[in-house]
């Protein structure tokens, strides 16, 4: 259509996409603070021409689509590194506990009961009064402090376990509702096809997608239809197009610490597959790591002191007499290094009456002669039983057990130490990529503002034109 | 096209830097509340690790410095015993060589029985010395007496025996890495010169006990002959328990050598631990002071954050 009143249309046209840009504008400055928002922008096209005799007439403008600007290779990196920093932080926050369980420098450390054990043998041998009343009574009593150590230790790292797997069965939950929120805005995103990009529940899915990253690794897949598939590790399809699959916690009954303690399941709705293993990723990642990998190894490491402890001191205690001749294990004996820490007790006898503790090697009130054998294990580096060595001979290092324990306590201070610092990495990896995001997609006020004043100018001038076409109109009229 | 700066940007920057100068403050906060380097194992492993090994060293050292403490009473007091009994032996010579004398009556004489008797009362409380209810010459029997009359002095009969209830063992103490300090003596072998325990006296030394009693049987029965034999044994038995005297002083010195070893032990062991584990305070102070000046000039930054935009001019 030509003419004036087609003019009008041109400059109502042009009006209505400025106030289309305004909206997009109005939009991206009331997300300025909305969290995983990607900023928008109009796309603008001249309209279909009006063909004339001589060739074409243009009809304005009109808004072709309104896009959101983002950056899929860096929305694809942010996922996979929410899942490195999770899985890092997860431990590195495990292993802190850990070593504030070992600090020797709080009270109440491992290393200083076992030299308070010492100290009482030595005393033991170094006592005035026959038979030693007093000194029996330290030896036992250091005796159960060093076992309370044991024990509290040994309590708290399995309570950390407990905590782990309590994280793992509470996140299989959020990974479940995750999967499905997904599935759903998969669905309303593939209705809306047709229409132009939906760009803010790509932008919802793309967030949910992140979320989900940190709390388990997975891979993306975006179909033809703006769908999005998700993977985990060895291909399973948590999301396939409109529909979700589910992950289940099953009880392990074979677990070697609780057989409560729970194996993940991938189940795809007809088949279920253990994929506990295949999982190294995310918040669950972590606490597999640290349920099954970290926790397991300092619990034996506790195990190991322990039962070279009771290995150590029975062999020298049973060489010697009680006071009233009884003959036998100061601690009671354990056959297997696992789980020594957690059973470690008095042997009955002892636990009866100090007079069994054989300080001698007869039953004389002054014979002092084992109790100075068993202060000497303070300084007797021996060979040390490993998990799974005992009944058969002891494969470890030789060393004393206060070397043993330093080395252990080091051992935990390193691992925390490493984590943190590959924590603190994944942590600037993530900030740095967010920042990148944020360089694509994030809302600048100072362009929205840009935007404004050019929006303005252009209503402006469309409204000038209108003004014109109307002095127009208003000459014809008043020609007639 | 540089690179879009967003506030998004600008706020994750800023709170992740105020963040980081916080961790470091705390934990400068923490080194100079506790005044350690070292407050857990991360901190610094390895030296985690030597500060664990040093006070298991430290403990060692106090806990023979304790045993040496503890001893002490008890090695003074062997060391007491035999002294007494060297005057004892000292004072019977000297009767012995009164009795000997030929001019000497049979009243006389008796009258220096008498007082060997009560010399011989005198050696058996010695040699059954007590330190905290333990016989100092018992052995591991160190709760019976270990030398026991047959019986009083009876005018006109024999003296009485004195048998050994205890045993030979000499008790070993550990008072530093590999060193040991006998501190007691093998007391038959002391005062009754049975060094091999085979109940009779070794050749070449001599039973104190016999010796008193010989001497006063031999005064007794005014036998100055005998008298002059014993004053020979008396000889012998002296050179025995001065070579048992310093045996057990040998022991105090070995003591007080090594108590002076371990305190310079422990004063290495303080100072390679504070070495390791303590905070150079003036080092934690002026961290302090710069992490606060660091943390408020971040903060401050922060707040100017809220920068104007474009959107603040638009008419």
């Amino acid at each position: 259509m030509s003419g004036l009143f087609g003019i009008l249309d041109v400059a109502k046209r042009g009006m209505f996409a400025v106030q289309q840009g305004i909206q997009t504008t109005a939009h991206n400055i009331a997300n300025v603070n909305t969290e995983g928002y990607s900023r928008q922008r109009q796309i603008l096209g001249a309209a279909q021409p009006f063909p004339i005799r001589n060739g074409f007439l243009g009809t304005g403008v009109e808004q072709i689509s309104v896009d959101r600007i983002t950056d899929e290779f860096v929305l694809k990196q942010l996922v996979a590194q929410n899942s490195s920093f999770a899985a890092t932080d997860t431990q590195a926050q495990a292993l802190r506990q850990i070593e504030e369980v070992l600090n020797e420098q709080e009270v109440g450390g491992i290393s200083a009961a076992l030299n308070d054990l010492y100290d009482a043998f030595s005393d033991l041998s170094s006592a005035a009064e026959p038979g030693a009343p007093v000194e029996r009574e330290a030896v036992r009593a250091s005796a159960q402090s060093l076992i309370d150590a044991f024990q509290r230790a040994d309590g708290q790292l399995r309570q950390m376990q407990r905590d782990a797997d309590g994280g793992i069965q509470s996140t299989i939950a959020e990974i479940n509702h995750l999967a499905s929120q997904i599935a759903e805005l998969n669905v309303e995103i593939g209705l809306e096809a047709g229409r132009g990009p939906a760009n803010d529940l790509m932008d919802e899915r793309d967030r949910l997608l992140r979320e989900l990253g940190s709390k388990i690794d997975i891979s993306t897949v975006d179909t033809a239809n703006s769908q999005v598939m998700v993977f985990l590790a060895g291909g399973f399809p948590l999301v396939d197009g409109n529909s979700a699959r589910t992950l289940e916690a099953q009880v392990d009954p074979t677990n070697p610490f609780d057989p409560s303690f729970s194996l993940v399941i991938f189940n795809d709705g007809s088949a279920t597959t253990d994929i506990t293993n295949d999982i190294g990723g995310g918040q669950l990642g972590g606490l597999l790591r640290v349920r099954d990998t970290i926790l397991p190894a300092a619990i034996r490491s506790l195990d190991t002191i322990a039962y070279n402890l009771v290995d150590s001191v029975n062999t020298v205690h049973a060489a010697g007499t009680g006071l009233d001749g009884t003959v036998g294990d100061f601690f009671q004996a354990t056959g297997q290094v696992e789980d020594a820490a957690r059973d470690l007790a008095l042997d009955a006898n002892i636990a009866a009456s100090t007079d069994a503790i054989a300080a001698g090697l007869t039953t004389d009130p002054g014979d002092n002669e084992n109790a100075s054998n068993l202060a000497a294990l303070r300084n007797t580096a021996a060979a040390l039983f490993l998990p799974g060595d005992p009944p058969g001979p002891a494969t470890g290092p030789a060393r004393t057990l206060l070397e043993h324990t330093s080395f252990v306590i080091a051992d935990i201070g390193q691992q925390t130490r490493d984590m943190q610092f590959a924590s603190a990495r994944e942590g600037q990896i993530l900030e740095v990529l967010e920042n990148r995001r944020d360089e694509a997609s994030g809302v600048s006020l100072d362009e929205e503002a840009t935007n404004l004043i050019r929006l303005q100018a252009a209503f402006q001038a469309n409204a000038r034109v209108v003004s014109v076409v109307d002095r127009l109109l208003q000459d014809l009229v008043s020609i007639i | 096209m540089g690179m879009r700066v967003t506030s998004s940007i600008l706020f994750r920057s800023a709170l992740l830097d105020i963040n980081r100068v916080r961790q470091k403050l705390a934990q400068t906060q923490e080194r100079a509340a506790s005044g350690l380097v070292i407050n857990r194992p991360s901190d610094d492993p390895a030296g985690m690790r030597a500060v664990t090994l040093l006070r298991s060293e430290l403990d060692s050292v106090e806990q023979y410095q304790r045993n040496i403490s503890k001893l002490r009473g008890k090695v003074a007091g062997s060391e007491n015993a035999i002294g007494n009994a060297t005057n004892i032996m000292s004072r019977a010579r000297e009767l012995a060589i009164q009795g000997a004398n030929g001019t000497l009556d049979a009243a006389s004489r008796q009258l220096l029985a008498v007082e060997v008797e009560a010399l011989h009362g005198e050696l058996l409380r010695e040699a059954n010395s007590q330190v905290s209810g333990s016989y100092l010459f018992a052995g591991y029997a160190s709760n019976t007496q270990p030398f026991v009359a047959s019986g009083p002095f009876v005018d006109g009969m024999p003296s009485p025996t004195v048998a050994f209830a205890g045993d030979s063992n000499e008790i070993q103490v550990a008072i530093g890495d590999g060193v040991s300090a006998t501190v007691s003596l093998d007391g038959r072998r002391v005062f009754m010169g049975d060094a091999d325990g085979d109940a009779a006296v070794d050749a070449g030394r001599e039973d104190l006990f016999d010796i008193l009693a010989d001497l006063r049987d031999a005064l007794a029965n005014d036998q100055p002959s005998q008298v002059v034999a014993v004053v020979d044994r008396i000889h012998t038995a002296t050179n025995q328990i001065s070579v048992e005297r310093t045996r057990i002083g040998t022991v105090q010195a070995q003591m007080e050598q090594q108590e002076a070893s371990l305190a310079q032990q422990s004063e290495r062991l303080l100072n390679r631990l504070s070495e390791v584990q303590d905070a150079d305070l003036a080092e934690v102070l002026s961290d302090l002071v710069t992490q606060e000046a660091a943390l408020q000039a971040s903060l401050s930054a922060t707040t100017r954050l809220i920068q104007p935009s474009l959107l603040d001019f638009l008419g």
